[in-house]
Order: structure tokens, then C-alpha cells, then sequence
């Protein structure tokens, strides 16, 4: 009898075609039209002039609003890609995120999504109508010079440095503001992108804002360069792994060790680190036995067999006194991460970086702590409920300004481009497709993907704390699977493309023969540094930023947000119940 | 006995609005609320509706209760109060811990108490209720998780203002039955003991003999067993379980009742001849199953059966005449000599492929389709009572019987006309004809009977039933009881509707005038009402109404629990002293986005409480 309660359900039936909002010129009408021009193009580079927000910078589409078109927007849109193509060749890009759980991830039968489209009834039926929309004639309209203007004007910061998103959220627009109080109850952006030698944040007042930039392996497909997008994941502790003690200041030793010991039990492994004395923190790091100086954080952690590990600083106070957690996998309470998406900055020598413009600014923070007991009842409930109810829609809380928790611990929020290139705070439906990836995954820890692909701190530049735009990827090879296969390459020979929709000809003429085998001396270079496969062309970087930005023009989000110019050849339209994908077996690397 | 009846017309501006958050045995903040209801505008049943369909986000996660009720014409005020909090400690035992077949706490790998807390999805406490014996009040609450767990309370009684508090906690084991399973919904004993139930029964077809696995749900049994699976057996789970109190020191006996069947039971309702007893089977392709003890006050002896629904009309949420397939007599005792024997599926049926046109491939094979889906069996000679017992849906289907209800939830009777009420949180699938949800589609009704040809509705419906002696089963002989279903008459149906988007009851998408998924149903004594509760996705909140049926009506929605929480228990309690209750178990509503502030872990847990309905007379 225990149930998800489904969300909202009452617009499964609505045609997303048939409705339009406020009677503006809105999104949904031009939906209709499968070929989207750019109608209104003298607005769309019209960024740096001043504008007051209203619908208009959307098209009509109330950000404000509960109602959602697609109930199971939860349902990624990369989930809708056909498996098997026109010659019965299998594709599995699955594998790449359904794989097999480890505690305290209890998504179970995670792996078996390799094998089927296991929709919810209302999700069997594509809701992301712009895969079916050619933008061929929104992007010609588009020219490279506009376009690189476009990408390297911040949205971010205002001229004077101090950032428009923080601005717009202490002056609240009423077209956002939820609860109609003037006061922004969600996260106000307060990161400078202004880093030191160690990734650390520094405010325009030269204070830590809290947010570190660290490197790490892209996770597979969707966030590649070549695939459109560049992006940056900062983490940010709770204020707590920052200090001695309450009302102290911030300690910037401290809060690495602190760090350094929070990635220790992601990755469930030692940690190097720069050398620190054990006795200003009063643990024993390294576990040696003794109160001394040390460079390595050792991973031993089995409480049931009396094996702790513990923060530094007053964390280790909360800690004691169970105001805070610690366990292997688990984020502490308070952990933030700040994602930003971008376009692809490219030159013609084949150099890519972060443009300043973003599309999106992504944000998740730890809300309350869920132990492993709370986590596998909560995976053993959720088996129960897709047996007994395959169809019902999964619930998630939350709006606009509070952002929408994940039912694992976590609040996510986000902004993204307005029509005019600004950013805004997305709807609940927008922010509601979030959680298709950050709450039913086996292949996250605690949800997120990035921080456990950080590079290993020994070997890396910087201890893999900073950001890409103070190292590149160039030059670094590829992850090995325990067995010595290589992440990537293994990514290409399973999905036989450089992407879930296979839509990246310039991947797979590189990396495939003519007769659709691998090519092996591309693979080569691949093994010894990821760009090889990471970077796109500059023609290609451009194609892919100027069909976002057609995208973005519409506003269509919730129709899909993978930019493409012409109609996707490898998507379903529909999908039947429990249709198989083809694949006999699943594949767990 | 007291005369009761739900205010019918109480004053809007009167809401009382029961906020969460204070910890257990308080009474919470109350405010009342501006008196504005869209009902007033909207609805033909506005005068009557108690509290309005939440519409503020703060509504939406707030247990709201209606104003008031009426007691002999005087009016109280419903307040929820909470008596146990999951993971709240009395007497060093922990509310909802569960335990291994040593009787030991349940710790996982980080150290953390197994808790059946039910948050974020989870499952935690269901079914609850409150025994008055030998001068006290005890509560028994069962705990839904896949290791399930029963625990007991004495109750304090406050003889000035009827509150109660727990006086103690104690852990009910179950070691001598292998452990519990999935404890969902149940009901009160005529000679007061508690009734619970193991719902979602491990699929025996499935069992790997050599590794002990089944499926991921049941394979983490085996912490029960300290990790060993293979000394688990899916035979052990999905039975109807009897707590009942022995002594005034709180001593209590517990027994599973094998003699009443295997199946996914959401409960056991026994009436008042203190022998007959129905059960309902909650999911996809299921039965209905009544069972017949030898003699009164005792369910370890007696005879079962299961029922045919031979449709009487086809409109709205239908009619059936219903008779009684006899499935088998046995005991307890001879049921768990073959269960803890590790008897397995494939010593008691042979199985097949069936054919592409849905038949048996070979000669006597028979094509059933149930929970299981479609399959070809056969008994193996000498089983029968094995299959009808620890394989009962399948044998019910094999005799003929109805195995095509969709989530069939609670029962309940008004003692007072001798009418049995039972709710259908859905009518789908199986009890479509050759369709899922109004469209063309065989899986649940191929190579089956298909008695039940309704139309879809995803919003349920509340059924009445008549009780009738000297009925015959299909031996055709008389059946030992006085209180034989002979019918199944839909008497109030929820109503599939799309709001506008830009209505503020736009996310609903059943009508809000109307129930969606009835799923627990309580009869007040000596009135005319029916309390329904819901567990919907298709109303936002869920509601729990009162239903007049005489006139069938709904004529008060008498409390919202608050978003994405669900009631899982809500019954009707008997004056104990000279005051009346309406028990509640709810999970409390805070979902991590207005949950910042909440870092308490007491904050992740579900209440055991009540509502008090009447002063003392």
C-alpha cells in the first residue's frame, strides 16, 4: 500500500501542441512548426542593452508555474535513443549510467535499464518534441562573427564585476518571485570563478568564498566538448570543515585536509596531500598510530569493526556530537556544488576553453543526512512500488526557489539562458529533469557525479585542485577499468558513436573505419590524451553553439535541451511498455 | 453507544490547521485559516466539504484535520496528536528498529540502526491499533519494510481529556516464523487481538535453488539470517499474522495463520460471527479470498475460498454477483509443518511455456493469469493442499476463480445493516476487458477468464457487499457462515478529470470533488458514515473523507495529509472509557527543498498518532 505519490498528473493527455501561455506569441505554438527560424532576430543579440524581465524573455512560459507538460521529465531525454539501428547493429550508451549499485547507492536493478526501456505508462511516448525539429534555418541565420561575440560576453558578471544573477536575486523580479514576499528563498550565486593556485575562490574582497574548482575525468557522452558543451564543477563544505571552531575564521589548511578527507570517502581510498602536522588537528590522518606529520589521507573506514575516520576543526566537534555525519559515499550535510554549463569556446588551432557566457548554472546542496539504512529501505520501497506500480509517476518537492529535492538528501536548482541570453531561474518542470540523472542512478555517489572522477591527487597537477581554466585537459590520458581497459574507448566500441544520439560524425569518422570498425591507431592517441576525442573542430564547436542558442531562442527547454540542427534520425517517437533494447546482455565495465 | 456523525456544514473560517515538526505526545500549533475556499464556488458539495483541497505550498505539506465534528450534538475540535515517533526510544527499545532472527538490531555497514522509518519514499509504519484489555490500552503497530517488524505499547489514558502517551515499547518477535515480511494494512479481532498482514509475497516461480535468490527485493532478507539467503524461503512470507495481548502485564502471544492462505494480503477483516474473515490481495491480477474458521475466536483451523465475480452491470464502476470457490480446509500447524519443510514452486507445480495463442501446449496444463502474469500449470499430484495454501492465487486461478481485481485495499463493515464495504484504489487492467487503461491490450487478461470487463478508471471505487447465510460454495455445499458475500455493488467512484492548467487544481487529475484511490475504509459505529482514505498520485494531497451511505454522499473531507506523505493507517477506534479515536499513522512531510533548516535526523521519521472524536460521556 506504500506509495510514491505520483506528481501531477492531469496534463498527460494535453497535447503539448495545443496550448499556448497568456496569449503571448509563446513557445508551444511555434512547436507546431517543425522547422524553427529565428524570427525575432534582431533581439537576440541584443544582451548588453538594458531590459526589464517579463514573459517576453520567454516566450510566454510562466517560470513561476506548478503545472508541468511533461509529468516524467524526470525520464532523461538521452533514455529515448533508438538502441539498434537501421542495420541491426546494437547501441548501448546505458551502460554508461545504469550499471550495477554499490552501498550506500541502493538503486538496484539499475543495470537491468541496459536491457529495456522500463518507462513509466506516461514517459513511453517521447515528450521531447524538439528532437523532431530541424533548426537548420535558425542557425544559418547566425553568423560566426555573432556567434563568437554572443559566447564571450559574460551573462555571469556584470561589467563591474559583481554578478548579475546575485543582483536580479536581491532585487527580485515579481515574474520570479515565488511566494510573492520579494525575498529569493533558493541559492544567489556568490562565486567569483576567480581562482588560486590552489582552486580556491577568492572574493573581490580577497576572502575564500568557500568554493574550490577541481579536475576531473568528463563522465561519459553527454558533457564532452565534442558533444556541445564545455562545464566546471566547484564544491563548496558547509562552513563548519572551514574553521577551528564556532565563529572562528576560515582556515585555509584546514579546510583542504577537510576536503582531502571528504574525497577519501567518496573514492574510498588514501588521498594525498600537501604535508600538515596531525597535532594542530589533533586526528590521526595517516593511521600510523601516532600524532604526527603526514602527506596522505588513509581511507579506513568499517565502523562495525571499530574502524572511524573523522574531519578536522569544529566539523570534528559536530561530528562528535552527531550534529553532522561521516561515512563512506556520503557527502557530509552542507556539501554544495556549483556546475556551470557552457558554450564551446574554440579557436582554429584546435584550442578549447570555457566561453563566459553560460548556458546554464547548475546547483545541488546536501540538505539533510539519509544513512545507509534510510537509502536501502528508501531503494527497497522504490522496487516494491515499480512492481506493483510500474506507472506511477515518481514525486519530487520543491519550486522554483527552493529548488526540488531528490528524495536522496538533496536540493537541486539551476538558471539558464532567457531569450535573451540572460540567466534565469528554470520552472519546476525545468529543474524537475534534473533529477532523471542526480536521483535514480546507479553509477552516482550520493548522486553526484563529478567529485568521484576527480583526478587522482597525487599524480596531478595542483593535487587536481583547480579549474580548467588554469590547466587544460590536453595531454591527460585515459581512466582504466580495474581489468586495464580504457574508459573511453570502451564508451566508443559499446555505443559505436561518441554520443547517446549519434549524431557526432566528426567522432565517428575519426575514431571508425568505413566498414564501422574501430579504428585502432585513433585509439592509440586516445588512450594517451582525451582531448583527441574531448575537442572538437572549431567548425564543428561552432555548429553546436550557434543550434543551442537557436534553442535557446525558443525557450523550449522542456521539449529538450540537447541542441541539434537537424532533426535527431535516432530517436523514438514512442517507445512500447518493457520494449526491449536489444541488447542480450548487459554490460557492467 | 455514542451517537456520532460528522459535522456536515461547519464554518470555512473554523479550519484548524495541525502544523509538524514538534516531536511526539505535543499537540501541535494551531492557526486558523482565512475562511477564502475555492469550494464555495466551484463545487456542488461546497457547503459540505470540511476542509478545502490544499492550495498554498505551505498547505500542501501540513496534516490538516478538519474543524469540527459532532458527538451527541455537542461539537469538539479534531486535533492530531502523535503518540510514538519512528526511531523515538522508550525503555531501550527503538520504534520501527528491525531486528535479525536472533532478535538483535539490524545495523548496516555505516553503523545506522535499520529503521523503518518511512521517509523519502521508504516504507515505514502501516497499520496500527489500539486493544483495550484487562483494564488498559495497548497499541500494535506494524511496520512495513521488507524485514517487518511489530512493536507494542501500553497507553496511558489522561481520564480528564482522553490523551494518550506510551508508557513502553516492546519488540514482538516473529523468530518462531522464519521473520516478518512487508506488514501492510490488517484490522481489530472480535476478541480484540490485532490482525496484521505480510503484503507483495516473494515470487516462489523465481527462487534460485543453488544461490537462494529470487529478486533484489527479497534477496536482502538475508541480513535476517545473518547474511546466510539460502536459509530464507519465499514460503516463510505472505501470511495473515495474530498478535494478541494474554495477560494485563502487556504479555502477548504471536501466530502466523497459515491456515488462511498465501497471497500479496493487504488485510484480514473478521466479522462479528467471530469466524468468517475476508482478505484482500493488493496488485495487479489479483483475488479476493474468504475464509471460514471451525470455530469461533480461533483462525488456526478452517476453510478457504476464493471468489468469482460473474458482472451484473458494466456501467461506471460496476456490479458482480459473487460465489465462492472452495480452495481447501486445513490448520496452522499442518500448513507450517510444509513451510518450514523448505518446500519449493517446482514440488508443487509443473509448469510450461504457453503458446503463442495464449494456450497450454500440452493436456492438462491449465492457462491462468494473476500477479504472475500468464502461465501454463499443473499440480503435481498430491499438492493440492500445498498449492492451495502456499501458491493461493495461482490455485484459485487454476479452480476458475476471479484473479483479475487491481488493487483491492481495505475492508470494512457497518454491524448495523450487516453490509461489508471494501475499496478498489483502481479499476485497471485486469478488470478492463483485453485493455490496460482504456487501451487495446491483452497482457493481464489473455489466457484467463476475463469476468471483469469495466471501464477504466484510474480514480477506484468503494463496493458494497451484502451478507447472507446458507449460501453455497461451489461443491455446492453450504457454507458454514452466516455472513457470505454475495455481491459487489460499486457505491461511491472517483471521476477521472483534466483542470485546466492555469486552475489552481490544475495537478490533479482526479476529480477534487471526488475520491481517487480509495485505499483504507473505517465504518463509524451507530452512523451513516463510511471514512475513506486515499493513497493517490491523482489528487495532490492525499484526502480522507466521510461518505454517507444512505444517501451516498460524500459529505466531508474530513483531513489532507500533507503532500507526498501517505495515511497508511486510519481507523475508527471504539470508545475506550468513554472516548472515541480515529487512529493515524503518517509520514511526516519534510522533503529536502523546505527542509534546509531541518538537520535534525528526528525530522526523517514517521508519527503513530490519533485524533480524538468524542468527549467522554
Amino acid at each position: 500500500m506504500r506509495s510514491f505519490v505520483a506528481l501531477i498528473t492531469s496534463t498527460l493527455f494535453i497535447s503539448g501542441l495545443l496550448l499556448s501561455f497568456n496569449g503571448c506569441e509563446s513557445s508551444r505554438t511555434q512547436s507546431s512548426v517543425n522547422n524553427v527560424s529565428l524570427e525575432d532576430n534582431k533581439s537576440v543579440f541584443l544582451s548588453d542593452i538594458q531590459r526589464v524581465y517579463s514573459l517576453e524573455n520567454t516566450n510566454g512560459y510562466d517560470i513561476k508555474t506548478f503545472h508541468v507538460m511533461h509529468p516524467t521529465a524526470y525520464t532523461s531525454e538521452m533514455c529515448y535513443t533508438k538502441t539498434i539501428d537501421e542495420n541491426k547493429q546494437i547501441h548501448n550508451p546505458c551502460f554508461a549510467c545504469h550499471t550495477q549499485n554499490t552501498s550506500p547507492n541502493y538503486i538496484m536493478d539499475d543495470v537491468d535499464l541496459q536491457e529495456a526501456y522500463a518507462f513509466a505508462e506516461p514517459a513511453l511516448k517521447n515528450p521531447y518534441l524538439n528532437h523532431f525539429k530541424d533548426f537548420s534555418d535558425a542557425v544559418s541565420e547566425i553568423s560566426d562573427i555573432e556567434m563568437l561575440q554572443y559566447i564571450k560576453k559574460s551573462n555571469y558578471f556584470e561589467e563591474n564585476g559583481s554578478i548579475i544573477l546575485e543582483n536580479k536575486l536581491l532585487n527580485l523580479s515579481a515574474y520570479w518571485d515565488l511566494t510573492g514576499d520579494g525575498v529569493w528563498s533558493g541559492y544567489i550565486p556568490d562565486c567569483y570563478y576567480n581562482f588560486d593556485l590552489e582552486g580556491f575562490d577568492i572574493k573581490p574582497d580577497m576572502r575564500l568564498s568557500g568554493w574550490r574548482a577541481f579536475a576531473y575525468m568528463p563522465f561519459l557522452g553527454t558533457f564532452w566538448p565534442t558533444n556541445g558543451s564545455t562545464d566546471d564543477v566547484l564544491i563548496r563544505l558547509d562552513s563548519a570543515f572551514m574553521i577551528f571552531e564556532a565563529g572562528g575564521i576560515i582556515d585555509k589548511e584546514l579546510y583542504s585536509v577537510n576536503l582531502a578527507i571528504v574525497e577519501a570517502l567518496i573514492k574510498r581510498e588514501d588521498v594525498f596531500i600537501s604535508e600538515i602536522d596531525e597535532r594542530k588537528y589533533g586526528v590521526d590522518l595517516n593511521k600510523d598510530g601516532k600524532l604526527d606529520i603526514t602527506n596522505i589521507i588513509k581511507y579506513e573506514w568499517a565502523p562495525r569493526k571499530g574502524k572511524q575516520m573523522s574531519y578536522v576543526g569544529y566539523a570534528k566537534e559536530l561530528l562528535k556530537t552527531h550534529k553532522i555525519h561521516l561515512a563512506a559515499g556520503l557527502f557530509p550535510e552542507g556539501t554544495e556544488f556549483l556546475h556551470s554549463v557552457r558554450y564551446v569556446q574554440s579557436d582554429t588551432n584546435g584550442s578549447i576553453s570555457l566561453s563566459p557566457r553560460m548556458k546554464e548554472l547548475r546547483y545541488a546542496k546536501k540538505s539533510i543526512w539519509l544513512t545507509y539504512a534510510n537509502l536501502q529501505n528508501k531503494g527497497l520501497a522504490s522496487i516494491q512500488e515499480k512492481d506493483i506500480d510500474p506507472d506511477k509517476l515518481e514525486i519530487f518537492r520543491g519550486n522554483i526557489e527552493s529548488g526540488i529535492g531528490n528524495n536522496m538528501g538533496w536540493v537541486y536548482q539551476g538558471f539558464i539562458e532567457d531569450k535573451y541570453g540572460d540567466l534565469r531561474p528554470q520552472s519546476y518542470e525545468e529543474t524537475l529533469s534534473c533529477m532523471g540523472c542526480h536521483s535514480g542512478l546507479a553509477i552516482t555517489e550520493d548522486s553526484i557525479f563529478s567529485f568521484s572522477r576527480k583526478f587522482d591527487s597525487e599524480k596531478s597537477h595542483a593535487q587536481a585542485w583547480y579549474h580548467w581554466s588554469a590547466h587544460s585537459l590536453k595531454g591527460v590520458p585515459e581512466n582504466r577499468y580495474s581489468d586495464g581497459t580504457y574508459e573511453l574507448s570502451n564508451y566508443l566500441k559499446q555505443n559505436n558513436s561518441g554520443d547517446e544520439f549519434r549524431e557526432n560524425d566528426e567522432v565517428f569518422k575519426k575514431f571508425f573505419l568505413d566498414n564501422a570498425e574501430i579504428n585502432s591507431s585513433a585509439i592509440a592517441k586516445l588512450h594517451n590524451d582525451v582531448t583527441e576525442l574531448l575537442f572538437p573542430s572549431y567548425e564543428r564547436a561552432m555548429k553546436l553553439n550557434k543550434a543551442y542558442k537557436a534553442l535557446v531562442q525558443t525557450q523550449t527547454f522542456i521539449d529538450g535541451r540537447a541542441g541539434h540542427i537537424s532533426p535527431f534520425k535516432n530517436v523514438h517517437k514512442e517507445v512500447q511498455e518493457k520494449e526491449s533494447t536489444g541488447l542480450k546482455k548487459y554490460i557492467i565495465p | 453507544m455514542s451517537k456520532l456523525s460528522v459535522v456536515t456544514s461547519i464554518s470555512l473560517a473554523s479550519f484548524v490547521m495541525v502544523g509538524c515538526g514538534s516531536g511526539s505526545g505535543s499537540t501541535q500549533s494551531t492557526n486558523v485559516v482565512d475562511s477564502i475556499d475555492m469550494f464555495n464556488k466551484t463545487s456542488i458539495i461546497a457547503d459540505n466539504i470540511s476542509v478545502n483541497t490544499p492550495i498554498t505550498d505551505a498547505e500542501k505539506s501540513q496534516i490538516r484535520v478538519a474543524g469540527k465534528i459532532s458527538l451527541n450534538s455537542k461539537e469538539e475540535t479534531l486535533v492530531y496528536k502523535t503518540i510514538l515517533r519512528t526511531g523515538e526510544s522508550l525503555n531501550d527499545e527503538v520504534f520501527g528498529l528491525l531486528k535479525d532472527k536472533n532478535d538483535q538490531a539490524l545495523l548496516l555497514e555505516d553503523g545506522s540502526q535499520y529503521i523503518c522509518n518511512g521517509q523519502f519514499g521508504g516504507s515505514g509504519p502501516d497499520h496500527t491499533e489500539f486493544i483495550n484489555k484487562f483494564g488498559k490500552i495497548f497499541m500494535i503497530t506494524q511496520f512495513e519494510c521488507q524485514v517487518g517488524a511489530i512493536y507494542q505499547s501500553e497507553l496511558k489514558q489522561d481520564a480528564l481529556t482522553g490523551e494518550l502517551t506510551a508508557l513502553d515499547l516492546k519488540y514482538i518477535s516473529q523468530k518462531d516464523y522464519h521473520g516478518g515480511y512487508v506488514h501492510c494494512a490488517g484490522s481489530k479481532t472480535p476478541w480484540n487481538s490485532f490482525l496484521g498482514s505480510e503484503e507483495y509475497e516473494p515470487n516462489a516461480a523465481k527462487l534460485d535453488v543453488v544461490t537462494g535468490k529470487i529478486d533484489s527485493y527479497y534477496n536482502l532478507i538475508a541480513p535476517y539470517f545473518g547474511g546466510d539467503l539460502l536459509e530464507a524461503n519465499p514460503y516463510y512470507y505472505g501470511w495473515i499474522n495474530e498478535v494478541a495481548i494474554t495477560n494485563k502485564n502487556g504479555d502477548s502471544s504471536f501466530t502466523k495463520h497459515y491456515s488462511m492462505g498465501r497471497m500479496a494480503h493487504e488485510l484480514a477483516y473478521v466479522l462479528p460471527d467471530q469466524k468468517t474473515a475476508y482478505l484482500t490481495d493488493d496488485g495487479t491480477n489479483d483475488g479476493f479470498y474468504m475464509y471460514v474458521a471451525d470455530k469461533t475466536n480461533d483462525l488456526t483451523a478452517g476453510t478457504l475460498y476464493a471468489a468469482k465475480w460473474k458482472q451484473t452491470d458494466s456501467s461506471g464502476a460496476g456490479k458482480a454477483d459473487i460465489s465462492w470457490i472452495k480452495l481447501g480446509s486445513t490448520t496452522d500447524a499442518a500448513i507450517k509443518t510444509l513451510v518450514d519443510s523448505k518446500v519449493i514452486f517446482a514440488d508443487i507445480f509443473e509448469s510450461e511455456t504457453p503458446t503463442e495463442t495464449n494456450t497450454c501446449p500440452t493436456a492438462g496444463f491449465t492457462s491462468v493469469n494473476t500477479a504472475a502474469g500468464l502461465e501454463c500449470l499443473k499440480v503435481i499430484a498430491g499438492q493440492e493442499t500445498a498449492a492451495a495454501y502456499l501458491e493461493t492465487r495461482r490455485y484459485a486461478a487454476l479452480l476458475g476463480a476471479t484473479t483479475e481485481f487491481r488493487k483491492m485495499e481495505g475492508i470494512t463493515l457497518n454491524p448495523t445493516t450487516n453490509k461489508l464495504y471494501t475499496a478498489i484504489s483502481q479499476i485497471a487492467k485486469g478488470m478492463e476487458d483485453f485493455k490496460k487503461y482504456g487501451a487495446e491490450k491483452d497482457s493481464y487478461d489473455k489466457g484467463g477468464n476475463n469476468d471483469i470487463t469495466l471501464q477504466y478508471n484510474k480514480c477506484g471505487a468503494v463496493y458494497e457487499h451484502e451478507l447472507l447465510a446458507n449460501i453455497k460454495d461451489s461443491t455446492n455445499k453450504i457454507i458454514n457462515s452466516d455472513f457470505v458475500i454475495t455481491n459487489m455493488n460499486s457505491i461511491v467512484a472517483g471521476e477521472m478529470k483534466t483542470y485546466d492548467e492555469n486552475s489552481t487544481y490544475a495537478n490533479n487529475s482526479c476529480d477534487i470533488n471526488k475520491i481517487a484511490s480509495p485505499d483504507n475504509v473505517t465504518f463509524i459505529k451507530g452512523t451513516n458514515t463510511l471514512i475513506i482514505g486515499e493513497d493517490t498520485g491523482y489528487h495532490q494531497n492525499d484526502m480522507v473523507w466521510a461518505f454517507d451511505v444512505t444517501t451516498k454522499k460524500l459529505t466531508a473531507r474530513i483531513a489532507t495529509t500533507p503532500f507526498g506523505s501517505e495515511t497508511t493507517s486510519l481507523m475508527y477506534v471504539d470508545p475506550i472509557n468513554g472516548y472515541s479515536y480515529l487512529n493515524f499513522v503518517t509520514q511526516h512531510p519534510f522533503g529536502e527543498s523546505d527542509s534546509d533548516k531541518v538537520k535534525n535526523p528526528d525530522d526523517v521519521q514517521s508519527y503513530v498518532g490519533y485524533m480524538k472524536v468524542g468527549e467522554k460521556k
